[in-house]
């Protein structure tokens, strides 16, 4: 039978677990830019920077409210 | 290269690229001057061209040099843009988030080489159909 104690470090690791996941969750959703020339290694964009805010700002745009389309120039 | 081929074969290259993966809603494929070519499956109504020329530009950006390729992925809360130029093209694909870009960029560059392979044909066939024609006026 565990302690008060033990129950408490217990449940304090069941907190931190789901912390790390919803901490990853949130790593794994957030928005980011990945560029990779020629073959040379991928390296992400800081999010911040106006090249990464501008390739977001067309992806989001790209995304939006799509419709079927089917064209030929 | 790229004016030699008919409209359609752009068209039909990027349905075949929606056929080869269920998680690409839409594409586009463009030259490397920002020109839209050709568009296929969901993509937002207005803006399309604009955006393909921004896009280009963003890209040329990142790769000052030119022709040399280059894959952009930009991941949003709503999805992913796949971006990747080439020497001739630039085709962009939207998804949705859960993909693995690797397997999205395969299959992108496996649709621009049956391009190139078809433009690269139409200019064989060009010049050979040159003479009979010229043979036919003459007669």
């Amino acid at each position: 039978m565990s302690t008060p104690r033990q129950r408490g470090g217990r449940l304090g690791g069941y907190a931190e677990e789901v912390a790390a996941a919803m901490r990853r969750r949130r790593d794994v959703r957030r928005p980011r830019v990945r560029v990779r020339v020629e073959h040379g290694e991928a390296r992400v964009l800081d999010e911040r920077s106006e090249a990464a805010e501008r390739l977001l700002a067309l992806a989001r745009h790209m995304l939006d409210e799509p419709e079927e389309s089917a064209r030929g120039a | 290269m790229l004016t030699r081929m008919a409209a359609t074969a752009h068209d039909l290259a990027l349905r075949y690229l929606l056929e080869l993966s269920a998680d690409i809603r839409g594409a586009l494929l463009m030259d490397r001057d920002g020109e839209l070519r050709a568009s296929a499956g969901l993509l937002p109504a207005d803006g399309l061209a604009d955006a393909a020329r921004r896009i280009v530009a963003e890209l040329r950006e990142l790769a000052p040099d030119g022709g040399k390729p280059v894959e952009v992925d930009a991941f949003t809360t709503r999805g992913a843009m796949f971006a990747l130029a080439e020497q001739d093209h630039v085709m962009v694909c939207t998804t949705n988030r859960s993909v693995n870009p690797g397997l999205i960029f395969y299959d992108m560059h496996a649709v621009l080489r049956d391009i190139d392979r078809a433009a690269e044909a139409e200019e064989r066939r060009v010049p050979a159909t040159d003479p009979r024609e010229a043979a036919g006026s003459g007669a």
